[in-house]
């Protein structure tokens, strides 16, 4: 009997632990769920909360500008808050603005529907960031385009660049604005376009830096010079400053000329390259005639001209290479590698003086790098870039680790280190590139946002990390997803910019119109041009009757001086859509190829009356004008 | 009253009213009156000042905006008085100090009427403008709207603004030009009703005034 119930209760134990452990857990889940919705916040997360937190109606300290990556666009952030303000269209068309649409900017755009926007280059006053303009590069395209920061809006695009191919070490600008540097990122034969097997790549492909010269009044950029240099890939660069100022750093890889299979093939070195070059000695020998025309640009072979390049090796596969703010460390990292180099440019120019050079590749000296070496930073693993705060300290960002890294200047010692998600590539301080920067902000750049937001489906968002940088210890105290995808950022002071806020009236512009009485439209064989105005809420004329075939010349003003006041025009069918800021006056062309009624609109929310701010455009058949001129004669 | 008109002015009445003649001239060139509307959309307002010799502001953006009440829109070309109210008032100063010169008490007299009856005008023409802007409406506007008469000071609503109208610098400092004639001219009368009054009324007044100081306790 007892031996009956030992057995009985033996088979339900197992059952019982089962459950028991079943319902503790669940327990221990439900207590978790509970405890995260009903948690008081930490007075850490307290504190960087207020930190982050720029009240309605008040303004950011900061403006962070961010390249857009393959948007083709530049987005405008607000620092610390990181709200973000503003897309500006570059190299890719936008329906809302009607960039690419109206005459303007779709002359700018040459075609090109889309660019892939690397990294922003602010221009600079005696090396610190003046706030005037913002260049960036086209590393799909070969361009290179300038927003004017009093306007923030695109007023030049420069290129395709003859002889430059993917310009990924751009764009870096001179300590005053005299030149932005174009690296190039492929080798390929010269000119572009010329047709040349890969067999002979190490013979016939060259990377070609260009030098733009940017003009000091009205930022207008063109082609000053150009720099043969080995074929290999040149990554990321940074111009000298204060004592280094003339010289220029770039980093390159794949000095093993490899063609194929790159990950593996220019990966077999131990070492690759730091271009340094001589920018002021450059224009020298340009000026001095010791170049040749390729491609009707003048190129200058520093092969033959001593004293313009210089290499120092560098652990394989270099990525960043950035300047103290006072011009005197050369900071490198191999982005395969756990340390990062720094270099001392005192050694530097000392070693280039005694020609203390260890090789000579393609005709350049090779540095010897045990001579300038200043110091080796255990940083981490994949160091990529690296910015500074002024105050003696680096922070290199660490690709592999996913944190950044703090360390000091000279001791070349690790102080702190920061996880963020996930993956960063850039980071971004306050003229953190420039001789001043500000030690209080850092923004982390990520390649990667995995889980960080709500979940958007299998495209992501990048993401953003904000880091204070004022006590001791970095502090991370805000995330924010961005489109894809910001490579690079600068962030400037709110203070240095100050943009108009509309257009002023000026009645003198040629085909404005400011008044409804001088609205016209004029025909001239199948040309027709209208001179328009905008106001709240109508269009002068409002009418527009055209023939089919007839091309039709828009001339529109928004006469408006009230800030904020934009008005759209957009054609109904007809695929065109324009903005016109108060006081601005567009211009489209277009050929009424549609026969029939199509109603025009401002797409722009204006006013109370918006909706009734239209008209039509009236496209008479051809047909029907044939006969009725026929029935005329 | 005749005392008031006959006479000469003394020596510190002429300085005061050459001052009040010379702010006449001044208030020429400073704002007289303005207008400030506010609306959410509007966070700094829309502002209308009125100088004696034309109107500045955000004018067309609130020509603009007046359009869809069917308001006129304000053009400083409809406004004749900017032409030669400017003149007016310069040649009023001038006035003003000649009539100092002359010591002659009438001629202040005359002049501070001109003052008067210049700023009254003013404010008739001011409200007549106000009467006229807010009655002579398009009835096509899309906003049906009562006609109305804005205040010359105060502030009123209409729709998403609130609409506040004052003075300005220019009208005070007539107004203290005025009240300088107006001193000048009575504060000689007490003078000389003192002279007739009493013989010798200055020394003794400040010899008592001294001598009551003097024996004043430490």
């Amino acid at each position: 009997m007892s031996q009956k119930a030992k057995g009985s209760l033996r088979w339900w134990i197992p059952f019982a632990l089962a459950i028991g452990v079943l319902a503790f857990v669940m327990s221990m889940n439900n207590n978790g769920a509970d405890v995260l919705s009903s948690a008081p916040v930490t007075t850490g997360e307290a504190s960087a909360a207020v930190k982050t937190y720029v009240p309605p109606g008040e303004h950011d300290d900061y403006y962070m500008f961010a390249s857009g990556g393959h948007s083709g666009n530049v987005f405008v952030y607000g620092l610390p808050s990181m709200r973000r303000i503003r897309t500006v269209p570059v190299f890719t068309p936008e329906s809302a603005t009607g960039y690419g649409f109206d005459d303007h900017s779709k002359e700018m755009l040459g075609g090109y529907t889309w660019g892939d926007v690397h990294h922003p280059a602010l221009s600079e006053t005696k090396g610190e960031y003046d706030g005037r303009w913002l260049f960036v590069t086209d590393v799909a395209n070969n361009r290179v385009a300038r927003v004017d920061l009093d306007t923030f809006m695109t007023e030049q695009i420069l290129g395709p660049i003859p002889n430059v191919m993917g310009p990924h070490c751009a764009a870096f600008i001179t300590p005053n604005s005299e030149y932005l540097f174009l690296p190039t990122r492929f080798s390929t034969p010269l000119p572009v376009g010329r047709y040349v097997p890969l067999e002979e790549y190490g013979e016939e492909y060259y990377g070609a830096m260009s030098a733009i010269a940017v003009d000091p009044e009205d930022g207008e950029m063109s082609v000053a010079y150009q720099l043969l240099l080995p074929p290999w890939q040149y990554d990321l660069s940074d111009a000298g400053k204060l004592e280094s100022e003339g010289w220029a750093f770039l980093s390159t890889f794949n000095s093993e000329e490899a063609t194929e299979h790159l990950e593996v093939n220019a990966s077999q070195s131990d070492r690759d390259y730091i271009v340094v070059f001589n920018w002021k000695e450059a224009e020298k020998a340009v000026a001095e005639g010791k170049f040749s025309l390729v491609d009707g640009e003048k190129m200058l072979d520093p092969a033959d001209v001593p004293g313009l390049v210089y290499l120092i090796p560098v652990a394989k596969s270099p990525h960043g290479v950035d300047v103290s703010p006072d011009g005197r460390w050369i900071v490198a990292s191999g982005k395969l590698s756990p340390t990062t180099t720094a270099y001392d440019f005192r050694k530097i120019k000392e070693a280039i003086a005694n020609e203390d050079f260890e090789d000579t590749v393609r005709g350049l000296p090779v540095l010897n790098y045990e001579t300038v070496r200043a110091g080796e930073v255990p940083v981490g693993l994949g160091p990529l870039h690296t910015q500074f705060d002024g105050e003696g300290y680096a922070y290199t960002s660490l690709f592999l680790e996913s944190a950044i890294t703090k360390w000091k200047l000279g001791t070349w010692e690790v102080v702190d280190k920061e996880a963020i998600r996930y993956s960063v590539g850039h980071l971004a301080i306050p003229g953190g590139d420039t001789v001043a920067p500000k030690a209080e902000y850092l923004v982390s750049l990520n390649k990667l946002a995995k889980d960080s937001y709500l979940p958007v489906g299998p495209s992501h968002p990048e993401s953003m990390d904000l880091i204070d940088l004022s006590g001791e210890k970095m502090e991370m105290i805000y995330s924010a997803p961005t489109d894809p995808e910001p490579h690079y950022a600068q962030i400037i002071d709110a203070d240095k910019i100050d943009p108009i806020l509309v257009f002023p009236k000026d009645e003198t512009r040629p085909n404005s119109v400011w008044k409804p009485q001088d609205a016209r439209i004029v025909r001239e064989g199948n040309q027709v041009t209208v001179y328009g105005m905008a106001v709240r809420s109508r269009f002068v004329p409002d009418k527009i009757e055209v023939n089919e075939g007839d091309t039709v010349t828009l001339y529109i003003t928004n006469v408006e001086q009230d800030s904020d006041i934009t008005h759209g025009f957009a054609i109904n069918l007809y695929n065109l859509n324009f903005e016109i800021q108060p006081g601005e006056t567009k211009k489209m062309t277009f050929v009424a190829d549609k026969p029939g009624v199509y109603p025009f609109y401002c797409s722009n929310f204006c006013s109370a009356l918006h909706q009734e701010m239209q008209g039509y455009l009236l496209v008479k058949p051809q047909e029907g004008g044939e006969l009725e001129s026929a029935a005329a004669h | 009253m005749a005392r008031l008109l006959m006479g000469r002015l003394s020596r510190r009445s002429i300085v005061i009213v050459v001052a009040a003649g010379l702010l006449v001239i001044l208030s020429s060139k400073l704002p007289v009156w303005g207008m400030l509307m506010d609306a959410p959309q509007y966070p700094e307002g829309l502002r209308v000042v009125v100088y004696p010799h034309g109107v500045q502001g955000d004018i067309e953006i609130i020509n603009i905006l007046n359009h869809y009440v069917g308001m006129k829109p304000i053009e400083p070309n409809d406004f004749a008085e900017f032409r030669y109210v400017p003149m007016l008032m310069m040649l009023l100063g001038l006035l003003v100090i000649g009539s100092a010169l002359s010591r002659r008490r009438w001629s202040v007299v005359v002049v501070l009427c001109l003052t008067l009856l210049g700023g009254i005008a003013g404010l008739m023409d001011l409200q007549g403008w106000l009467y006229e802007y807010g009655h002579d409406l398009d009835p096509t506007a899309p906003l049906d709207f009562e006609p109305f008469t804005p205040p010359m000071v105060g502030s009123n609503v209409i729709w998403n603004f609130e609409t506040v109208s004052y003075f300005l610098t220019g009208t005070y400092v007539l107004a203290l030009a005025g009240l300088m004639m107006l001193y000048g001219l009575l504060r000689d009368g007490t003078r000389v009703r003192q002279t007739v009054d009493d013989a010798t009324p200055t020394a003794v007044k400040t010899s008592r005034t001294r001598t009551s100081r003097e024996l004043a306790p430490e």
